[in-house]
């Protein structure tokens, strides 16, 4: 079963998984043997069907017994054989496979079908998944957009029809030699017989000389028009969990074609594993663990690609580590994936630490002293509980979230658009974000949006962008967090988008009109109603097709107003798990699914659970996106320490710890305003706005652009860089934002005229920058240094260290 | 496979007692093995194992074969994986008993021929080849029966010998050119021939060929007797191209080696190895006097030597894509070239530059020949066989060929043979309703083509009858005699009248399907045309780009002026608040600043003026760039409409006129039954 269930399955099985360690705790435990796949059928003689046998422990340890298990075929006699641990037709009719290793013992059922039909072998059915197997047509041969001295495949075989052509006609006799079939260069090349540039692909005699052979032998035909297409792939077991290293698992891939019948693809599928370290996969499909850790095995067949989890424990390990009780339903779902992985969660972090966490996150800003004390002072035991409360409904939450939100649409000037229409644009996410109105009503009337881009701010998104492809590459990125644009040319390699799929979604855009206002900086856009877009390989004219979805009935809606509303639909479970990976990021500094603009199958989320889980919650809530803010930093997961604890020391993915982030730009310049006093002057904007209220992508100063602020010149999520480098240390060292700003905010100056003594300034200032005290050693260290009749130059000085300390530019 | 490769190697000589030499037995080994990689086109770790000499040299790191010492041989020691880097490539060790002859030869003192004395690791120089012996004899039966017929790929013919040229697998095909039945059968164990042509007198017959991406070269046959007078079996791919000098004393070769070799014969000594060419060899051929020689290759590029020098006479550049034919007409003075971009052109060898260009087949030029007639003759991948005259005109088009049309050979005065995809020859008689088919696969039935290709009207231009039916006549009784014969003689005079009408209408046919063509073009050039001119909009798109590089500069010019106004203002304000005494200085310097600052504003009201006209200056432009594309388009698009109109109009009265005919013709049929 692919990994990728959808919303409806993924919340079952989170109850399920919920009911299943109710029950394990509960009850004395057995262990379970289940055969995969779950039935099977056989279609013809060469139709076989390799088969695994898996045991489940009580404690989710999962162990393949195939070879060890006794398999047999129960009556009737006669209509299968076994052959290893694959099994072969003998005669059409119904039975029963069973498998019995120890007490356990499962069954499934086994059909056979025209057992003794040998129907001519089929260029796409039985040819192209060999060339793409044995790595004809991958990207660095002949699949590379110029082929291989001469000879071009299609990159990962999309385009069959050229590629029968490439093999057969382009150069007549030599490729294929029908009369003297072995002595096809396709062959003799692939034997390592004539020399070959890539080697030897496949030995004499094997399977896929034989088919290969065979075809050329029938003539190598290309395909009938009707030929049945794939349609679905399927990769069993559906989840492995195995302790110590060089534990194996094997696989088994079926694919299912459209006309129902289905076949063993187990050898043709190409494997690879996210985390071979892990858990690495040969190119027969046979898992072996290695460290421990998590990892998501692919297969990869046709325009296909589906994955599982498997989880390596280490060697030993048997019983789950009982977590700390859950705080809300955020932590279950993240405990329940520690569970399985024998990870621990750190402790909770302590309020000095919450305070800080939270107010960057939410605000942008530092915590002022005075806020401190209010929270330190405040007995209440729902007190962080009240203070994220108070925290959400602040200005400066609106303008962070603004700023994201402005990111994501690409709120810029440029030649076409105007500073007016985008003062207007930023303007009108700042209300919507103010007001709360839900998400997906918001970003659904950017979609849909017609009229002059001053009178409709949301046109603008238009008019920012208006390249048909672009605006559909923007749109599957920003709004699915998908990235298409691979498609455009050829099928996507590492996920199932293939061309029909990227020019269906391209064609919703097709229509959109522009024409000019009396304003020359004002644009209307509004729907043309013509205007269709063509298939780059074959030429023809595409109509609309949801990405993933079906071909919606557009007799009375115009084209963008149904996909805004089907973007935004039940239907469509990517939108609600993009807007909530959006908004898990930016608290804990990675997404579920990381990065959180690359949502694919071959990148699946760390916690498919959690990731469904705050989908549901956030459609439950009506896209409220401050509600969904309150439950992701009212979970303990959110509230954790940043220190480690021995079982989670190595990872970064499932949340068992705090994350150490840099403050980003905006963020790291608006808090050393705040607490050394100062202002900064943007333009086009009042003296002392902050950095997050800068409307335009394309503002922006030495600092900001060396911290690495989104010139919002692309979707890209990783616009926003919290990398830190050398020129932002320079900076912070050398640069006016740290020197200079000490200086003229005077701080040291008013506290010392103010009669504070070097000890208390050095207090506060800790508390301005750390939202701490200083320890003993801290203070005894730094007094000892000061002179006490002319302390202001050496306290300027230290104001200047704090300034340039991890401590102060890190959020942890 | 196996067996051809020992008809190739002869004996092997190894198994016995007698000395393994290179010669013999080690260079079948490295030319299965190493040469695909280690050849004079592909020296990597710059070795090259194909021949004796370049073994015994070694590659950069020094000699690889050291006499008498296995284990200090890298050449051994890579292959047998005793050394890293471990050789082939892959993984994988070559068969044990090779790599016993490796260590066997190198044992045994590297010897170069089984009669060498070991010895000096150094060259023997000399590198005489024995002179080829027609080792194989003719033979009257097929050698080899395919799986399914191949595409015919060689192809000759000569009116002369009456004869014509078929590569098969293994063999080498002569046809009766009247019956198409088999003549004679040529062995060819190389392989499998790509190219054939005779000699100008038919007493030669040159194959190029052998086994792809494994071994290829030139064999000659004397086709009096069968035997083989010449062959030279050297390169390490096939020779795509082959061809005989007029007067048979030279022969030249190329391939996806990327040179072509002028060799003398009967030895196959190397004349030139011609080696400019940037991707594989794809058609060659000797001018008729044998002065000049044309090579084209798959890159697009054709080059015209000198047969005697070996100097480039000309570098023929324009087609687009992959060349496949060339073909010599005017005695000479012209070179006519197809390419896989769907263009013949022509080119004049006195000058070098192209004369003639056509579209031939859009989607692709498989072969060129030059007719006995002095005309063109070409296949394409539209699956048609079209003859040209040498300005362009079509004289003749086949139907369409259920297969690719993959090669051409002229058999004398509108007598044409094809080879086709499906491994069909087809012989067309232009001028008659013949069209004879050999289907190879088929042992060698032979069919009429009707049912396989249609015949074009204008081929099969139905003749008026000439032969009254009469004879029957006279058995009837003398009274019905006259009645039945003025019948008759009236029914003949309305049945030439109809015919008469018909062959009419067909010419008007014909007329028209070629205005139709033409009209066709027109139509293509003017949607050509449609898309706007490029070199305007380059144009203007240029102007637009440096119009907005001027406005921002400009606008940067007025940001400073106003930054200066500022500071200026600044300065005023200041000096007003200095003290009393300064009085008289700061008088004169608000006077300076005074005149300052109108110079300013007047530089300033400049700037904008300037940044005025350049902005629409730039809309302008921008209004002309849409229009460049879009009412040139328009202006077109009505041409084109008319076009397209009159195109409609042509069809329908092609239509009623088929209609016609076709009427007609049954008219007359019906009538030539009542006739007896």
């Amino acid at each position: 079963m692919a990994y990728g269930s959808d919303k409806q399955r993924g919340r079952t099985s989170g109850w399920l998984l919920a009911i299943l360690v109710g029950v394990v705790s509960a009850s004395a435990a057995r262990s379970e043997l289940v055969i995969y796949p779950p039935e099977v059928s056989l279609s013809g003689a060469r139709d076989t069907q390799s088969i695994v046998v898996q045991q489940v422990s009580p404690s989710g340890l999962t162990r393949d017994v195939t070879t060890e298990a006794r398999l047999v075929i129960e009556s009737p006699a006669g209509v299968a054989e076994l052959d290893g641990t694959r099994i072969r037709p003998v005669s059409d009719g119904a039975a029963k496979l069973i498998a019995e290793f120890g007490n356990d013992q499962a069954g499934v059922s086994l059909r056979v079908e025209d057992a003794t039909a040998d129907p001519p072998l089929s260029l796409r059915q039985d040819v192209m998944p060999i060339l793409m197997k044995v790595g004809c047509n991958t990207g660095k041969c002949h699949g590379a957009a110029r082929g291989q001295d001469g000879f071009h495949l299609s990159l990962f075989g999309y385009d069959a029809a050229g590629d029968h052509f490439a093999m057969t006609r382009e150069i007549s006799g030599r490729r294929i030699n029908l009369a003297r079939p072995e002595a096809s260069l396709l062959l003799t090349k692939a034997l390592g017989q004539a020399p070959h540039g890539g080697g030897p692909r496949f030995d004499e005699g094997s399977p896929a000389h034989q088919t290969l052979l065979r075809w050329v032998r029938e003539g190598a035909h290309d395909d009938p028009p009707e030929i049945a297409e794939a349609v679905r792939l399927e990769l069993y077991p559906p989840e492995a969990v195995l302790a110590g290293e060089g534990q194996r698992q094997r696989l088994t891939a079926r694919v299912v074609y459209s006309d129902g019948s289905s076949r063993d693809v187990t050898p043709w599928a190409v494997y690879l594993s996210n985390n071979d370290n892990s858990a690495a996969v040969d190119e027969q499909g046979v898992v072996t663990s290695g460290k421990s850790g998590e990892a998501f095995v692919m297969a990869r067949f046709a325009t296909f690609t589906v994955g599982v989890p498997v989880i390596t424990l280490p060697g030993g390990s048997t019983e789950p580590l009982e977590p700390p009780p859950a705080w809300n339903v955020v932590d279950e779902a993240v405990h329940n994936k520690l569970r399985k992985l024998r990870i621990a969660p750190s402790s909770v972090c302590t309020d000095e630490e919450f305070l800080r966490r939270v107010t960057v996150d939410l605000t942008g800003l530092t915590p002022t002293a005075e806020q401190r004390e209010a929270f330190l002072s405040n007995t209440s035991p729902e007190k962080r509980s009240e203070l994220i409360d108070e925290l959400i409904q602040s200005e400066s939450f609106t303008d962070v979230w603004t700023m994201r939100l402005s990111e994501l649409l690409r709120i810029r000037t440029s030649n076409q658009v105007s500073y007016k229409a985008l003062l207007g644009f930023h303007n009108w996410v700042r209300r919507q974000v103010a007001d709360n109105r839900p998400l997906d009503r918001m970003l659904a009337d950017v979609l849909s949006s017609s009229g002059g881009t001053f009178d409709t701010p949301s046109t603008n998104y238009f008019q920012i962008e208006a390249n048909t492809q672009q605006i559909a590459e923007n749109v599957a990125q920003t709004y699915l967090g998908m990235r298409i644009q691979c498609a455009q040319c050829h099928n996507h390699p590492f996920d199932r988008w293939t061309m029909d799929d990227y020019y269906g979604f391209t064609a919703f855009f097709a229509q959109v009109g522009f024409k000019q206002s009396q304003d020359p900086r004002e644009m209307i856009v509004y729907d043309s109603g013509q205007g269709e877009v063509r298939h780059f390989v074959e030429g023809r004219g595409v109509t609309p097709k949801f990405l993933g979805g079906p071909v919606p009935d557009l007799s009375d809606a115009d084209r963008r107003h149904a996909l805004a509303d089907w973007i935004v639909s039940d239907e469509n479970p990517a939108f609600a798990r993009n807007v909530v990976n959006i908004v898990w990021a930016h608290h804990f500094g990675r997404g579920i699914i990381d990065p959180v603009d690359d949502v694919r199958i071959s990148n699946p989320p760390s916690n498919q659970e959690l990731l469904d889980l705050l989908a549901d919650e956030l459609i439950d809530s009506d896209y409220d996106l401050r509600a969904l803010v309150r439950l992701v930093c009212n979970s303990r997961t959110y509230q954790l320490s940043t220190l480690p604890n021995e079982t989670n020391k190595h990872d970064v993915a499932n949340f068992a710890k705090a994350s150490i982030r840099r403050l980003r730009a905006e963020a790291l310049l608006d808090s050393i305003s705040l607490v050394t006093e100062t202002t900064d002057n943007f333009p086009r904007l009042p003296v002392g706005a902050r950095a997050s209220q800068i409307a335009d992508g394309a503002t922006s100063n030495y600092f900001l652009t060396t911290f690495g602020r989104a010139p919002r010149e692309t979707v890209c999520a990783c616009e926003v860089d919290v990398q830190p480098n050398l020129s932002q240390a320079l900076h912070l060292i050398n640069g006016e934002a740290s020197n200079d700003k000490v200086i003229q905010g005077g701080v040291i100056a008013r506290l010392l005229e103010d009669g504070s003594s070097p000890e208390e300034v050095i207090d506060n200032l800790f508390l301005r920058c750390f939202s701490r005290t200083p320890t003993d050693v801290e203070s005894r260290k730094l007094l000892a240094d000061i002179d006490p009749s002319n302390p202001q130059e050496r306290l300027e000085d230290l104001f200047w260290a704090l300034l340039n300390s991890k401590e102060f530019v890190f959020n942890h | 496979m196996a067996a051809l490769v020992a008809v190739l190697c002869v004996v092997p000589h190894a198994l016995g007692d007698e000395a393994v030499s290179f010669k013999a037995d080690v260079r079948q080994v490295l030319r299965t093995h190493c040469v695909g990689c280690h050849n004079p086109n592909r020296a990597e770790a710059d070795l090259d194992l194909s021949d004796f000499r370049t073994v015994i040299e070694g590659s950069y790191s020094g000699e690889v074969v050291v006499a008498g010492k296995p284990d200090e041989s890298l050449l051994y020691l890579v292959t047998a994986h005793l050394e890293e880097p471990a050789m082939p490539p892959g993984g994988r060790k070559i068969p044990a008993e090779d790599l016993d002859l490796m260590r066997r030869w190198i044992e045994g003192g590297l010897l170069e021929e089984p009669s060498s004395a070991p010895g000096p690791t150094k060259s023997t120089t000399k590198v005489v080849e024995p002179a080829p012996e027609p080792s194989v004899t003719p033979s009257p039966d097929l050698v080899f029966r395919g799986v399914h017929a191949s595409p015919v790929i060689a192809l000759d013919a000569c009116g002369a010998a009456g004869l014509v040229a078929l590569g098969g697998q293994m063999q080498v095909i002569l046809l009766d050119a009247d019956s198409l039945t088999l003549n004679q059968v040529l062995p060819y164990p190389e392989g499998e021939p790509q190219s054939l042509r005779f000699s100008h007198d038919g007493a030669l017959l040159i194959a190029g060929g052998g086994e792809h991406a494994q071994s290829g070269g030139v064999v000659v046959w004397d086709v009096a007797t069968g035997g083989r007078v010449a062959q030279s079996m050297e390169d390490f791919d096939v020779a795509l191209a082959a061809d005989l000098s007029p007067d048979g004393r030279l022969a030249i070769s190329g391939g996806p080696e990327k040179r072509l070799k002028v060799l003398a014969l009967p030895r196959c000594e190397p004349l030139h190895v011609l080696d400019k060419h940037t991707d594989w060899v794809l058609d060659a051929r000797f001018s008729p006097e044998g002065l000049l020689l044309a090579s084209a290759d798959r890159d697009g590029a054709v080059y015209v030597w000198e047969t005697e020098s070996g100097k480039t006479l000309h570098t023929l550049r324009g087609h687009q894509d992959a060349v496949t034919g060339v073909a010599w007409l005017d005695g000479g003075d012209t070179l006519t070239t197809v390419s896989e971009d769907g263009s013949l052109r022509q080119w004049n060898m006195h000058t070098g530059k192209q004369t003639e260009r056509w579209s031939a087949h859009p989607d692709g030029v498989l072969d060129l020949v030059a007719t006995s007639g002095g005309q063109l003759a070409t296949a394409g991948r539209d699956r048609r066989v079209r003859i040209w005259e040498t300005d362009g005109e079509l004289v003749h088009e086949s139907n369409q060929f259920e297969s690719l049309p993959t090669t051409l050979a002229c058999l004398g005065e509108g007598r044409l043979v094809i080879g086709g995809q499906r491994g069909e020859v087809v012989r067309w008689d232009t001028e008659k309703s013949h069209m004879v088919a050999l289907v190879l696969s088929d042992e060698q039935t032979t069919s009429t083509l009707a049912a396989i290709l249609p015949p074009d009207p204008s081929v099969l231009a139905p003749k008026p009858s000439q032969q009254p039916a009469a004879s029957m006549v006279s058995l009837a009784p003398a009274s019905e005699v006259n009645g039945l014969l003025s019948a008759t003689q009236l029914l003949e005079t309305r049945l030439l009248g109809v015919s008469q009408e018909s062959s009419d209408l067909l010419e008007e046919t014909v007329a028209l399907k070629r205005r139709i063509r033409l009209v066709h073009d027109e139509l293509d050039e003017l949607t050509l045309k449609s898309r706007g001119d490029p070199e305007l909009l380059a144009e203007l798109r240029q102007a637009l780009e440096s119009k907005d590089v001027e406005r921002s500069s400009i606008q940067k010019t007025l940001e400073q002026l106003r930054a200066t106004g500022q500071s200026m203002q600044e300065t005023q304000e200041r000096l007003a608040g200095l003290p009393d005494h300064a009085q008289e200085r700061v008088q004169q310097a608000m006077l300076l600043q005074d005149i300052a600052s109108e110079k300013l504003g007047l530089a300033m009201g400049q700037a904008e003026q300037t940044l005025a006209e350049c902005e629409a200056a730039l809309k302008e432009l921008r209004g002309r760039l849409s229009e460049a594309g879009g009412v040139d388009f328009d202006k077109h698009r009505k041409a084109i409409d008319t076009k397209q109109r009159e195109l409609l109009a042509y069809e329908e009265e092609l239509a009623t006129l088929l209609q016609r005919t076709a009427s007609l013709l049954q008219a007359k049929d019906g009538q030539a039954q009542m006739a007896p």
